[in-house]
């Protein structure tokens, strides 16, 4: 009889350790993001966030000290100055020390995940929340101003040093004063914004929908220049090369667009997803898909070179100083290290 | 194969369900009322069944046997056997209707757990879930996952002035109704059932509500507000057959056991 009961809890327990593990209360599917200088890499791990050098990929140093399965970390960090800033899904937005990265303060001040980056500009973070509030703090962590949407935000914000306009998930581009965090315009696009925008030299702000649209909006009223449909959904923001647009969408491809007038000059088939931004390398623009390949084109859209690494490859590329950073989802290595021919320097 | 033939199909159901009332909370409610309502023909095939069961424990044939042979477990198996067929029951019987079941609950759980994508990954896949013909991306997403103080797509906890801590109040409902949901439909003891069975009975009328609760505890608040409606429609379904004991809900007060029937 104690044999039974013994073998009743344990199958009782395991029933629900298997019905906890298939879900999570707090779902920790997403892709990570990685930010560099001239001679560090960062990038988002999970539980932790890494410091490596550049050239090597040695760790300089990992955040936190004590990982917590509590903490989880997606989004890329931010560079300001000495400081790297960092936003984990408990909804906890860190400064960290960028040379030894110990906590140099906490923002405690939001109630949800942190997906999209912080953007830094004119020594102000912008950090956009899935709460609905994108929260504006000065370099020591102090909250100077919130802007309340009305659904989550997942993308990094873009300014122009007075403007700074944030996509959301409400369908919506908002444009908030940077000194105030005033409302100045919204438009409805009519889709879900899940990637950032791209604000252009001339000030022109392109921004791609889940509803397979890429649209220019003027930064002045918000006002629509043009909208192109794309084959598939766009879930990040084009790049830029003269007086082109590149940009990946869910289907597939790669789309050259003309900057004045939206006309698609060329798409190129990978046929495999592409939800990550590109990253411009000097004249060439790489793009990175679901089925491990980075595809690196000439501005015409020539194929210059296609390393195959490992893994899913959604998250944003980072071109800096030489060094194509490539972050693998569920790949044997979590980031790799390209030069700008696509020849594998390091991984880690 | 799964995917395509359980978890697609219910993703796309209760998002048409969700389209319609704009509240995922609803939806879910709906979702589930629906879908066990489709599966009561199953659900009082296997109820008929364990009563059929229940009631075998009280025939005296049956009685007489577990005396006759309780030191002869073969003897006594290929006498139930002939004593089931000479009655027509099917010890049987209630399983299959589990069976079929079971799957479908499970995929209605997973189907439940994509549907509320609160990330970008989990986003991606129920995009990809979606048939591109019927339910539009731009007019779904976002989900308006709020419902009184609830996220749908985060635990509940219910937070009162003055007091440091969530109270977790989903998770108490869940204890609650599946306390009640198993608790009225164990039969009081009979004259035949034995010690070792009425402690496993008593043992999983505690265990199954607090593993519930721990789930409802741990889990989004979709997930245990589809426990909770699952637990309330099966209280009613049993209640519609007519055959529950409201009276062992009550700790402490133990029904009079029930005379044999067919005693001669």
């Amino acid at each position: 009889m104690k044999i039974n009961r013994f073998y009743l809890v344990i199958t009782i327990l395991l029933l629900g350790i298997l019905l906890s593990s298939c879900t999570s209360a707090t779902a920790t599917n997403s892709w990570t993001g990685v930010s560099a200088n001239d001679s560090t890499v960062f990038f988002a791990n999970g539980q932790t966030v890494l410091a490596l050098h550049a050239d090597s990929g040695a760790v300089i140093w990992t955040y936190p000290d004590k990982p917590a399965a509590s903490r989880l970390f997606y989004a890329a960090p931010a560079v300001a100055g000495d400081l790297v800033i960092v936003g984990d899904y408990s909804g906890v937005l860190s400064g960290v020390g960028i040379r030894d990265g110990k906590d140099q303060w906490q923002f405690t001040g939001a109630k949800g995940r942190y997906i999209g980056s912080p953007l830094v500009v004119n020594n102000t973070i912008i950090a956009p929340n899935v709460d609905a509030n994108v929260y504006a703090l000065d370099l020591t962590g102090k909250l100077l101003w919130t802007f309340k949407g009305s659904h989550a935000f997942w993308a990094t914000p873009v300014s122009d040093g007075t403007t700074v306009y944030i996509p959301s998930l409400d369908h919506s581009l908002y444009a908030v004063s940077l000194a105030n965090g005033q409302l100045k315009w919204k438009v409805d696009l009519g889709a879900p914004l899940v990637g950032s925008a791209l604000l252009a030299a001339d000030g022109t702000i392109y921004v791609g929908t889940l509803s397979s649209t890429l649209v220019a909006l003027n930064p002045v009223d918000g006002s629509v220049k043009w909208t192109q449909t794309l084959p598939g959904r766009v879930w990040s923001a084009p790049v830029a090369l003269d007086d082109r647009l590149y940009v990946g969408d869910d289907s597939g491809k790669i789309n050259l667009i003309k900057a004045a007038d939206g006309s698609i000059i060329k798409s190129i088939d990978l046929q495999s997803g592409i939800l990550g931004n590109g990253a411009v390398m000097n004249n060439n623009i790489a793009f990175a898909d679901e089925k491990s390949d980075v595809i690196i084109i000439d501005k015409d859209g020539s194929r210059i070179s296609t390393p195959s690494l490992t893994g899913k490859l959604y998250s944003n590329l980072v071109f800096s100083n030489g060094h194509l950073y490539v972050l693998s989802t569920k790949g044997s290595k979590t980031l790799y290290t390209l030069d700008a021919n696509g020849t594998q320097i390091w991984n880690y | 194969m799964w995917d395509s033939l359980i978890i697609t199909p219910f993703i796309n159901f209760l998002l048409w369900i969700y389209s319609l009332v704009g509240n995922l909370a609803v939806a879910i409610i709906i979702f589930t009322a629906v879908t066990r309502l489709l599966l009561y023909p199953l659900t009082a095939k296997q109820i008929k069944s364990t009563q059929s069961m229940q009631e075998l424990q009280k025939n005296q044939k049956y009685i007489d046997l577990q005396k006759k042979y309780k030191d002869d477990k073969e003897k006594l198996a290929q006498e139930q056997m002939a004593l089931y067929k000479e009655l027509g029951v099917s010890p049987f019987a209630s399983c299959l209707p589990t069976l079929i079941q079971f799957p479908i609950i499970i995929g209605l759980y997973q189907a439940l757990i994509q549907t509320v994508a609160s990330a970008p990954m989990d986003l991606l896949n129920l995009i990809n879930h979606l048939y591109p013909s019927f339910l539009k991306v731009s007019t779904l997403i976002p989900l308006n996952t709020r419902f009184l103080w609830m996220d749908m797509g985060q635990p509940e906890r219910l937070y009162i002035p003055g007091i440091s801590f969530g109270i977790p109040v989903l998770a108490i409902v869940v204890i609650i109704t599946t306390y009640i949901s198993t608790k009225i439909i164990t039969p009081p003891p009979t004259a035949g059932a034995t010690d070792q069975s009425a402690m496993m009975t008593n043992m999983m009328n505690i265990y199954m509500p607090l593993l519930m609760g721990w789930l409802a505890w741990t889990l989004s608040s979709g997930l245990a507000l589809y426990f909770v409606v699952t637990n309330l429609i099966q209280i009613l379904q049993y209640a519609i057959t007519g055959r529950v004991y409201w009276g062992n809900i009550l700790p402490g007060k133990k029904p009079a056991p029930i005379k044999p029937v067919g005693k001669k």
